[in-house]
């Protein structure tokens, strides 16, 4: 195993830790698989900047192992005063006011079939260029997705036991994570 | 030999009907003795362009496929829960929205979004489907452009337009023959 490139929202970032504790579970995955990692985190993101980052990425690079953990499908991207944000319902990042008008404007089975083309896009990208590549998602999801051969089968969010005060994995949960994701890969055959 | 076109307007043959013989799609599979399906989005942004491509390669496959892009700064809006196909100048908003609304826009992302849309289309290339490209409008700045760019906007391509500005009747016979000779010297065929 040479190099991984990881992407995804503050689950994979190693939110409150940082992204280079080594006990967050890409740090500790890759390390149990000898393996260089790009984590391509975007902090909050919405599964539009997620998927811009794997653009970016493989305009430029390639990987030996590709990780997505897309995060919740309603969150979405903003463009103010030439500033592009990360929202998401609920946030505190912006006024409740002005996020509340937002979403109620929001046809949300779009957001559905853009999340459910996003998938279909990144593996067909992966496979057409011989990168194993394994998606999940950060948060469980409540309706129907044709989901591809290889999806991790748990939500991040579900494997936390211990939530630290702003939501994300305590340590020992990551260890926990990087485990379960680690036994996946194994199981199927991808590392 | 089965032959889909995506795209806006262009595609669509507006103000012409899309069945009619006479649009550019038709004659090009005319030409090529091919089944056509017409998967435009009227007004379409990229955006929707893209996803009705993913929605069409998870169901169905096609020997070639014509994506003609929109302009690049069109862009999807939800108003009460309705989707709309928005860009500059439009008319289907009042112009204080449209251009509150530009105006707040970083371009840089929406001009990275194209080229990534274009670049992810590329990928889906394969001996299956064989996919050209192309843009309907001038673009903003270069960028390295995929195999079997088609080398002209649509819009410089129609010298004589419609009132509503696209292509008249005339002109798509000159679109078509630019596409397929464009197929041929690609060898798509």
């Amino acid at each position: 195993m040479k190099k991984i490139a990881l992407f995804g929202c503050s689950s994979v970032d190693g939110t409150p830790f940082g992204v280079d504790h080594p006990s967050i579970w890409p740090n500790l995955l890759a390390k149990d698989l000898d393996a260089t990692l790009d984590n391509c985190f975007v902090g909050s993101g919405s599964n539009a900047a997620i998927f811009r980052k794997f653009c970016e990425y493989f305009q430029t690079n390639t990987a030996d192992l590709c990780l997505i953990f897309w995060s919740f499908y309603m969150r979405a991207e903003i463009h103010m005063d030439e500033k592009v944000y990360q929202i998401t319902p609920g946030t505190k990042s912006l006024p409740a006011k002005y996020v509340n008008k937002f979403y109620s404007h929001q046809n949300l089975n779009t957001y559905k079939q853009d999340l459910q083309n996003k998938i279909w896009c990144v593996d067909q990208i992966c496979q057409k260029n011989n990168i194993p590549i394994l998606q999940g998602t950060a948060f469980d999801i409540d309706f129907d997705l044709k989901l591809p051969h290889i999806w991790f089968p748990h939500s991040l969010h579900s494997l936390i036991e211990n939530h630290t005060s702003c939501g994300h994995a305590q340590l020992p949960d990551h260890l926990k994570i990087k485990d379960k994701i680690k036994d996946y890969l194994i199981e199927k055959k991808l590392v | 030999m089965k032959i889909v076109f995506f795209g806006d307007s262009y595609t669509q043959g507006t103000p012409y009907p899309t069945d009619s013989k006479d649009i550019w799609p038709n004659i090009v599979a005319k030409h090529l003795d091919a089944d056509v399906e017409n998967k435009y989005v009227a007004g379409g942004s990229n955006h929707a362009i893209l996803r009705n491509i993913c929605r069409y390669f998870q169901k169905s496959s096609c020997d070639i496929a014509i994506v003609m892009w929109s302009h690049w700064s069109r862009t999807e809006v939800h108003v009460k829960e309705q989707v709309y196909q928005l860009q500059p100048n439009g008319h289907s908003f009042e112009d204080k929205f449209i251009n509150d609304y530009y105006k707040n826009r970083n371009l840089e992302i929406d001009w990275e979004d194209f080229v990534d849309k274009i670049w992810l289309c590329d990928k889906l290339n394969n001996h299956h489907t064989r996919i050209v490209q192309g843009c309907c409008f001038e673009l903003a700045s270069d960028f390295n452009k995929p195999a079997n760019w088609f080398p002209y906007n649509m819009h410089e391509l129609a010298l004589k337009k419609t009132p509503c500005g696209h292509p008249h009747i005339s002109q798509h016979k000159d679109i078509a023959r630019a596409m397929i000779q464009h197929i041929e010297r690609c060898d798509l065929l």
